[in-house]
């Protein structure tokens, strides 16, 4: 038996006017995984987690989580408990301090007692503002507020995390602040499911991926799989011999494709189809053949890099 | 956070459980519960109450003072006109010049009033009292005969008599107090007893008249404390005014502020996005929609809260029954709920960013005009509550609680109302107040199903509709019969006409709101229409049962079957009742073509806005307005004008398609309509096909 499946999706549609925004998607979640959402602008992003959020009804499909059909119609206070969502633009209360946003939410949540109290240290804790609890919100930097969002959002413990563009106008250590976070969530045996535009982001946190274009989810994949099918690997070598001997050492090679030398600064670039064993014979092999390296490297293509490469290759 | 520290305070555990209960509420009274709204708050109200009161207070007559009194005697007369004197009785009478002559008529006590005297010898008047009785004849005055020269005198004769009794004759001061030892002799008559002399004290009473005086039999001036220093105070009438100020100052807060603060409120919600996020947890919508009931306008409970205790200490002065006042509380709560919800509904439907700031504005000052509407015809301000409203209009008197007001005035003023407005005219029916008060809850509590219904439904899901189909068309039942239900049904011709116009306004109203209610967006209906085929066969109804029960499909056939109820049942009303006027073809005729005009107006502006929904264009809700305002008025006005043009232009015209011109031309403008109905429909119906192709189809249609 494999994974638990904590988000299915069935055919999931969604009309705008007569656009489709999502075209019948099917998507599957393993519970607990980090699952990053990528896509350009108005590739339906967006609308997926609104749908996952019960924010929006879909036009046509069905949505499951943890095995039980979601209905934004007619809503499962149960199941909306097991939800997380953190929209791109989420608004706050100003006027409240941050204890008293979180114990009003805590308390929308059904959170009692001493219960809803630690609950409301445990999520300060973990985005680290236990010293900003008795400030109000306005008072608060942006990360801050993210941050706050983040704790708002986890605060009932749900069992599935949504995270729309949560970093996005963060700086740096913000950022590191939230992904660290995020990390401590997944810790937790939360599902998360985020969007964003910060691709080096999502290939540092994700366990799998999707990318959507145009409504439809054109890949649903892990990160190993999808660096395996679609990232390009590159070996980097550097002699201080010569670069031809390099280049005649590398021919028997059938994973090495691609050649590219640069006599002057004495370093080829080829593309590498094997895996790391493969990589180690070729390094011995060059040794043996007496090339003087000074470098050998291996390079894989970036997240970024391959969803630009399948981006283009998307009929229109 | 004063209020809210002190409610901490007071109870940590309690707020805690409150909160527990209900987190909006908590979150509300948080928010409001501040230094500076919670002072404003006690501040406004206590400064209202002290305003009102002392206003009250100058309204009492205040003490005696010399300006108010008048010379009189003890007892006071009124004359009744000259009558002729028996010619037995006819006494001779010497005048000042010293001749004498015969009296043959003479002025006669009608009446002999005791107001008492502010001074003067009051002992002496009750001897007086003693020997007269009405009907005797005055004869002289101080030995002067009584005899009235011109016609001004014989027309004002009782004005006459008593300025001569009291000071015509012998001026007095009344602030020298040299009245007071004076007298005066009338020579009187009796038909049974010779002439006899009364001798009168002259006296000082007042004149002064104020609402809240208390009068003896005479009604002349207010009486006065048995000292002299003070007028005697009806003081069950001062304060049942004092409890009817403040009444109508706590109705106005409540509809008035309470609905612009919730307006406001949800508006402010909406413009930060904050409500989607209440929307998203596993709350119920009823349980947030209470808390912002309950929250939102707090202070203004606060304010309210703090007039309570001056308001019941009025009404128990006043003498009212707490059965009464509770009675009133009743209705003051459950009918404020209903303009509450109203108010929320309205908010959550509005979602265009201007009229999110006038709505807050539009719907106090709609409330509260509908309430002064109601004060005005209750005729409050005047004191003489009465409904002033028949037929179906009397329907509004359960939208306000001021109609408690008109049950409360016989009960300090039971000697002017003599308990004529006991019961309150219901049409055909008198309702006591406890039916009145029990049918107001009622009432009240079938308009909080219907709104929180739709609140709720609205609120979880911006795009469905208000109502279910099912409910609209029990909902319509029951307006029809209330609507029919309160019109007289034996009214003459000029009041048919009166309680028709109520019957036709209501209905257009209640149609109005219902088709709003039922209709689905542009969004929903093309969905139904691209997809209603894919759904799962144990969810998907047969296509006549999805367009009555449905609540994604196209409402036409919802809204066509709802004004057919409403048809059958008023053209069955006016035939049960009013049959005989239907007497011959010509009758009937016109009635068939008014109903046909009437209900096919509003079906055609339905079908009308439902073809501009589906037309791909911005501003869609004020093309959807407009285009039913439009259309509902269409083809009436269309008649109008043919038949205005006929009779200027054509006059000659006499006959048309066999019927009278006139009725011609109705029957020609309904024909038109049927056939412009019957175009428009196929086109939706079109509209709905292209909506239900999917993109191949679209695709090769486009290149076909």
């Amino acid at each position: 038996m494999g994974t638990a499946t904590a988000i299915r999706t069935q055919s999931l549609t969604k009309r705008f006017d007569r656009a489709l925004a999502l075209r019948s998607v099917d998507l599957e979640i393993e519970a607990g995984a980090i699952y990053g959402l990528i896509g350009p602008n108005g590739a339906g992003k967006t609308t997926l987690l609104r749908l996952l959020a019960m924010a929006e009804s879909p036009t046509v499909g069905e949505i499951y989580l943890n095995g039980e059909k979601l209905d934004s119609r007619h809503p499962n206070p149960r199941l909306q408990r097991q939800i997380g969502y953190l929209p791109d633009d989420f608004p706050l209360y100003e006027d409240l301090t941050v204890w008293d946003y979180l114990d009003y939410f805590a308390r929308l949540y059904h959170l009692q007692g001493k219960a809803r109290i630690n609950s409301i240290h445990d999520v300060l804790e973990l985005v680290n503002l236990p010293h900003k609890r008795h400030s109000l919100i306005t008072q608060l930097s942006r990360g801050m507020k993210q941050r706050l969002g983040l704790a708002r959002t986890v605060i009932h413990t749900p069992t599935v995390l949504l995270l729309d563009e949560p970093v996005s106008g963060l700086d740096p250590i913000a950022r590191q602040d939230f992904r660290q976070a995020i990390r401590n969530l997944q810790g937790l045996g939360i599902t998360v499911v985020i969007s964003s535009h910060v691709l080096s982001d999502l290939a540092e946190l994700c366990t799998a991926v999707g990318i959507l274009e145009f409504g439809y989810l054109v890949e649903n994949t892990s990160l190993a799989s999808l660096y395996q099918k679609l990232g390009q690997q590159k070996l980097v070598m550097g002699t201080r011999g010569s670069v031809a001997d390099l280049q005649a050492a590398l021919e028997p090679f059938k994973t090495i494709t691609d050649i590219q030398a640069d006599p002057a600064s004495g370093q080829i670039q080829a593309q590498f189809s094997g895996d790391a064993d493969q990589a180690a014979e070729v390094l011995r092999s060059l040794v043996e053949a007496r090339i003087p390296l000074y470098d050998f490297h291996c390079t894989q293509d970036s997240l970024e890099e391959i969803f630009v490469k399948i981006g283009h290759t998307q009929p229109t | 956070m004063l209020g809210f520290q002190l409610l901490q305070t007071l109870g940590a555990q309690g707020v805690d459980r409150l909160g527990d209960w209900n987190p909006q509420l908590l979150r509300e009274w948080k928010g409001r519960l501040k230094r500076f709204p919670v002072v404003a708050a006690i501040g406004i109200s206590l400064l209202v109450q002290g305003v009102l009161m002392l206003s009250s207070v100058s309204m009492l007559p205040g003490p005696v003072v010399s300006k108010d009194l008048v010379v009189s005697t003890y007892p006071q007369f009124r004359w009744d006109g000259i009558a002729a004197l028996d010619s037995a009785l006819q006494p001779e009478v010497t005048l000042p010049d010293g001749q004498t002559l015969t009296l043959t008529s003479s002025i006669l006590v009608e009446r002999l009033d005791q107001q008492s005297p502010i001074g003067g010898d009051l002992a002496a008047g009750e001897q007086a009292l003693q020997q007269l009785q009405i009907g005797d004849r005055l004869i002289a005055i101080n030995g002067e005969p009584v005899i009235f020269n011109t016609d001004d005198e014989r027309q004002q004769l009782s004005f006459h008599v008593n300025q001569r009794i009291t000071n015509q004759l012998s001026p007095i001061s009344v602030d020298s107090g040299q009245g007071f030892r004076d007298s005066v002799e009338l020579t009187l008559l009796r038909p049974d007893q010779e002439l006899f002399m009364v001798s009168l004290p002259r006296i000082t009473l007042t004149n002064h008249h104020n609402r809240y005086c208390l009068y003896g039999d005479s009604y002349q001036g207010c009486d006065v404390t048995p000292d002299g220093q003070f007028y005697q105070i009806d003081w069950r009438k001062w304060y049942g005014d004092g409890f009817w100020a403040i009444t109508v100052a706590m109705v106005f807060s409540l509809m008035g502020i309470g609905v612009f603060l919730l307006g406001s409120n949800l508006a402010e919600e909406k413009r930060r996005g904050t409500l989607n996020f209440i929307r998203l947890s596993p709350r119920s919508a009823a349980n947030i929609l209470a808390g912002k009931l309950l929250g939102v306008p707090v202070c203004l409970y606060l304010a309210i809260a703090l007039a309570l205790p001056l308001h019941g200490f009025l009404g128990l002065g006043a003498g009212y029954s707490i059965g009464h006042g509770l009675g009133l509380y009743g209705a003051i709560a459950s009918q404020t709920v209903v303009f509450y919800l109203a108010a929320l509904l309205v908010s959550l439907c509005i979602t265009h960013p201007m009229l999110l700031g006038l709505q807050p504005w539009l719907m106090a000052a709609g409330v509260t005009l509908f309430q002064w509407i109601v004060l005005v015809a209750l005729e409050l301000p005047w004191g003489l509550p009465h409904i002033d409203a028949s037929g179906a209009w009397l329907w509004s008197v359960f939208f306000s609680p001021l109609v408690s007001l008109a049950y409360f005035a016989p009960l300090t003023d039971a000697a002017y109302y003599e308990k004529v407005v006991d019961n309150l005219a219901l049409g055909l029916f008198r309702i006591n107040f406890a039916e009145y008060t029990v049918l107001t809850v009622l009432h009240a509590m079938g308009w909080t199903y219907l709104l929180g219904q739709a609140s709720v439904r609205r609120f979880r899901q911006a795009t469905r509709p208000l109502l279910p189909r099912a409910l609209s068309y029990g909902l319509t039942l029951g307006v029809m019969a209330v609507l029919l239900g309160l019109t007289e049904t034996d009214a003459n011709a000029y009041y048919l006409d009166e309680h028709l116009t109520a019957i036709v306004c209501l209905f257009l109203v209640y149609f109005t709101l219902l088709t709003l209610s039922l209709v689905c967006d542009r969004q929903t209906l093309q969905d139904w229409a691209r997809f209603r085929h894919t759904r799962p066969k144990h969810i998907r109804m047969a296509l006549w049962k999805d367009l009555l029960w449905g609540e994604e499909s196209s409402p036409l056939l919802a809204i066509a079957l709802n004004l057919l109820m409403a048809t059958i049942l008023f053209v069955g009303w006016f035939f049960w009742n009013y049959g005989d006027r239907m007497d011959t073809p010509e009758a009937l005729q016109v009635f068939a073509l008014i109903v046909a005009m009437a209900v096919g107006s509003l079906f055609f502006a339905t079908l009308a806005s439902q073809v501009v929904l589906l037309l791909p264009r911005k501003k869609n809700g004020f093309w959807f307005g407009a285009t039913s305002s439009i259309s509902a008025v269409a083809f009436p006005c269309l008649t109008a004008l043919l038949v205005i043009a006929q009779a200027e232009f054509y006059p000659h015209i006499t006959t048309l398609l066999g019927m009278e011109s006139e009725l011609g031309l109705f029957t020609l403008t309904v024909g038109l309509m049927a056939m412009v109905t019957t175009g428009l429909g196929f086109c939706h119906y079109r509209q709905l096909a292209i909506s239900g192709r999917s993109e191949l189809q679209h695709l090769l249609k486009g290149a076909s």
